[in-house]
């Protein structure tokens, strides 16, 4: 027991690490917490750009802001979700370049008219990258090879209809030629393969792949941008090489449509001085992310522009051109195949083995069995109606019942300790935002 | 050095490691989480020290996983799915105490043995992981897939059914090359795949609590004790030889990057049962199983970290939230680390090093404590079981609809446990589903065509002739023990 106390110790501490936000007078918009939704999981720039202003826009806004993530659907859910929160300005969403993509492949009807702009906050130019092993030196020998003979140059991608695939299909179109995309499950992947020689080419932000081009391994050929990148200054722009490509990642904040004036007034304020602290910008600058504010209806008519681009190079690729691809139902086709099989199997094996009986003790209880699905099922679907306090003691204390605790009392104290050990543990010391 | 066996540093590495053994034990929550919510807070450490803590969470994770994975079958993070094989059945022959320990023994031999390649010969396996390219990650995935046949050996027809059901389940979303949506039913919450860990924590958990609810409480086999928890020399005998392949195997997966625990685990348990002489015992609480599995996922650790520091290339998803920590404290992993800053690049080996020892003494006090769990009477235990699994599958990624994916694989492996089909190979098509595809319509766009480009690149044809070896092996051994139990039946009736 006495190694149990050093750990509520040791959490303690941690707890009142994870706690340190201070909550002061409060002002008369922010009465509670602000979440700020961040659609890309934990870990990349995104996720990281928003916790570092989060913790710096709450020291000017003086009330706690939670950085909340809703990854998944190619940040789809996320970008939803913002849109249709209360418009009230305790929900904020930092948006992705995927908004400006989603809507020309038709998996989300959201554009920057769903919500109402704050600031556009970072931009990252794509950056043509190749082996520092290949021949080529400058984007126009590397042109050239690829005009020699269509889909000889393979170009990867951080999957396709994302913002790294259309940066290289821009600079095709723009080159008038014809690249052999590789899709991967993310840019890292991508720079591996070229790392490896797979591919011939990545073309993707310079965060991704400054270790190796300062390491020497890689090269980079041309920034897609009308400027040069202060990171790059040695490295031409497309545009210099006369090539009018500017495509990158970006990402801003914005608010659901129809808050009111003083509350957007507000934030705009406080972003606008925390996105100057100097903490952030140091932070910022480590990271490699390049910072480019961009307020209002500026930053919608970026963001408008780049759904124009981003429409015109889908329409151009079509996105399925890959030669010697299987194709998307290939595999599915084929699974569905042999589990056809491999059950007609399953049943005659059974057939021939005699009907087995089925194990004697699954069958004992069957009427609890049930009741215990059904008190689950209900469970998960009061979890997000009633929020998580009420529908777990609803739960425990009914779920105890059923297996046999006879006693009511002892059954709901039982549901209050434990939902009491839950919420401080997911709740209280791993800040997880439940419902 | 000074800076690292300081009593602050080893604090802060302590309180970590126990931060992450929570943060893995809690079913939902993984390591990649843990280490990005602890980012933030590191911002304000020394690099050294900041960066040591994040490790300890993510050291401390990968063990943490494998608690609810023996007491309740309820896999704490993927990589401990396969520890819920042979960790589960020791829990309820009452044997909890020797697995915990067992499994944190194994544990520490995988991550000691995968920091010591780290530390040794970190260059020389970056480069050999690079020369993985889609037809190599093809030919691996399909060495994982024919892993079906051995886990399956009694009911075959049944693996390989369940196999197939799991890579179809891998299946929906976006297709990986032409982004078509499949099988999402229009739900946008589905365009990237059915959420792991909400599946998984399903199948195991909750389809063996559904199960458990349906049985008759037995007077005693309700709550199974601890039993001894250290292990006799006898079985010390068994664990080491397991663990050290399998540390092999760990470290070279977690090398790859895009492969991680969750295979390396199971390839590495597979290959002890080949070794094995108890070959029975497996799947039925054996101790090399269990060690296998935990000592691999553990040295996944370890073998990650060498793409992350030689090439800057993060090899999963933590890694990938550590390449950012790494560039917040300016230290740009990659050829130059090296070279640039060794001092700090020594600290940080030797320290993951320690925290991978510290895990031996905190793991064994610590399991006390958590074994507490088992003594729990059942009419509680079951529905704190399902509020975890509730909890977990929602605090994945913040969404409702990850409760229902989670709920409905619960009644799957309800149904599934119910009828005798086997769930590991369900995981293990779940698992690698995605990989198989992937890598092979890439390789085929970059060999334009060519099915040649597997059979001329010989990592490639050595994994897939291991492949098919593993297969016939498996069906042979099945062959043979299927005669003997013919016999027992003509006897039995």
């Amino acid at each position: 027991m006495k190694n149990f106390k050093g750990m509520v110790l040791c959490f303690g501490v941690l707890g009142a690490i994870l706690g340190g936000c201070q909550r002061s007078e409060p002002a008369k918009f922010p009465q509670q917490p602000i979440t700020i939704i961040c659609p890309p999981a934990p870990g990349g720039v995104s996720d990281l750009l928003t916790r570092t202003l989060a913790a710096s826009a709450q020291k000017v806004i003086q009330s706690p802001i939670i950085v909340e993530n809703k990854p998944g659907g190619a940040n789809a859910i996320g970008l939803a979700y913002g849109a249709r929160a209360k418009p009230d300005g305790y929900t904020v969403t930092y948006l992705v370049a995927e908004l400006a993509i989603l809507p020309h492949l038709k998996l989300s009807p959201l554009t920057i008219d769903s919500y109402e702009p704050l600031a556009r906050t970072n931009f990252n130019p794509a950056v043509v990258t190749v082996h520092t092993d290949s021949p080529w030196r400058t984007l126009e020998e590397f042109l050239k090879e690829a005009r020699k003979q269509p889909d000889s140059i393979a170009v990867g991608n951080s999957g396709t209809g994302s913002i790294w695939h259309l940066s290289a299909a821009s600079l095709q179109t723009a080159a008038g030629v014809q690249f052999k995309h590789v899709p991967y499950s993310g840019a890292a992947p991508a720079v591996q393969a070229l790392l490896g020689k797979h591919i011939q080419a990545v073309c993707v932000s310079y965060t991704e792949v400054q270790s190796q081009v300062e390491a020497g391994t890689l090269r980079v050929l041309a920034v897609l941008d009308s400027q040069r990148d202060p990171l790059l200054p040695e490295t031409p722009t497309a545009t210099e090489e006369g090539y009018n490509v500017q495509i990158g990642a970006w990402g801003g904040l914005a608010l659901p449509k129809n808050v009111p004036k003083p509350v957007l007034d507000t934030l705009m304020a406080a972003f606008r001085q925390a996105y100057q602290d100097p903490e952030f910008v140091q932070r910022m600058q480590e990271r490699g992310v390049r910072l480019a504010w961009l307020e209002g209806e500026a930053f919608a008519g970026f963001v408008r522009k780049q759904s124009e681009q981003n429409q015109k190079i889908i329409a151009a690729i079509e996105l399925n051109p890959t030669a010697h691809d299987v194709g998307a139902s290939f595999f599915p086709t084929l699974l569905i195949g042999a589990i056809v099989v491999l059950s007609a199997g399953a049943v005659w094996q059974g057939v021939r083995a005699g009907t087995q009986a089925p194990p004697v003790e699954a069958i004992d209880h069957r009427s609890r069995a049930w009741g215990a699905v059904g008190w689950t099922l209900g469970y998960g679907i009061l979890f997000g109606w009633l929020g998580f306090l009420i529908s777990t003691t609803l739960y425990l204390t009914g779920m105890a019942r059923l297996m046999g605790q006879t006693s009511v009392l002892r059954a709901a104290l039982f549901a209050l300790m434990s939902v009491g050990v839950f919420w401080l543990l997911f709740v209280y010391l791993l800040r997880v935002p439940l419902p | 050095m000074e800076q690292l066996l300081n009593v602050y540093t080893m604090g802060l590495l302590v309180a970590s490691l126990v931060a992450g053994i929570l943060i893995g034990a809690l079913p939902g929550l993984t390591a990649t989480m843990g280490v990005a919510l602890l980012v933030p807070l590191t911002f304000w450490l020394e690099p050294l020290p900041a960066l040591l803590t994040l490790m300890g969470v993510y050291v401390g994770a990968m063990y943490g996983g494998a608690i609810p994975a023996i007491l309740v079958r309820a896999p704490g993070t993927p990589a401990a799915a396969a520890t819920t094989l042979d960790g589960y059945p020791l829990a309820q022959q009452g044997k909890a105490g020797l697995a915990m320990s067992v499994s944190c023994i194994a544990g520490v031999i995988g991550g000691v043995f995968s920091t010591g390649v780290l530390i040794l010969g970190a260059p020389t396996v970056a480069k050999f992981s690079l020369a993985f390219g889609p037809a190599e990650y093809f030919a691996l995935a399909i060495f994982g897939l024919s892993l079906i046949a051995s886990l399956s050996e009694r009911a075959l027809l049944k693996g390989w059914l369940m196999g197939a059901l799991g890579l179809l389940i891998a299946m929906i979303g976006l297709d990986p090359i032409t982004a078509i949506p499949r099988f999402t039913m229009g739900q946008p919450e589905l365009l990237e795949g059915a959420a792991f860990v909400p599946v998984l924590i399903g199948l195991f958990a909750l389809g063996e609590a559904f199960y458990q609810a349906s049985m008759k409480p037995k007077p005693q086999a309700s709550t199974p004790g601890w039993g001894r928890s250290l292990p006799t020399k006898e079985e010390m005998k068994q664990i080491v030889p397991a663990s050290l392949h399998s540390s092999v195997s760990g470290t070279v997966i977690g090398a790859l990057p895009g492969v991680g625990g969750d295979i390396a685990s199971f390839v590495a348990y597979d290959h002890a049962k080949k070794l094995s002489k108890d070959k029975q015992a497996f799947g039925n609480g054996s101790l090399e199983g269990l060690a296998a599995a935990e000592c691999a996922n553990n040295a996944v650790t370890g073998g990650a970290m060498i793409p992350l520091l030689t090439l800057g290339i993060p090899g999963d998803s933590v890694t990938a939230v550590l390449v950012g920590a790494l560039m917040i404290h300016n230290v740009k992993p990659g050829p130059e680390l090296f070279q640039k800053q060794p001092e700090l690049v020594h600290a940080l080996f030797w320290g993951l090093m320690i925290a991978n020892l510290l895990i031996l003494p905190i793991g064994l006090l610590g399991a006390k404590g958590f074994a507490q769990i088992i003594r729990i009477p059942r009419h509680y235990l079951l529905p704190l079981i399902v509020s975890l699994c509730v909890i977990g599958a929602y605090a994945m990624n913040n969404s409702l609809f990850d409760v229902g994916v989670m709920m409905t694989a619960g009644l799957l492996g309800w149904c599934l446990k119910r009828y005798g089909f086997p769930l590991s190979p369900l995981a293990l098509g779940l698992i690698l589903g995605r990989m198989t595809e992937e890598n092979l319509r890439r390789a085929l766009i970059l060999s334009e065509g060519s099915p040649l480009i597997f059979i001329t690149r010989p990592i490639a044809l050595g994994l897939l002739t291991a492949a098919l070896v593993s297969v016939i092996y498996a069906a042979i051994r099945a062959r043979k023990s299927r005669l003997p139990a013919q016999e027992n039946n003509l006897t039995t009736e």
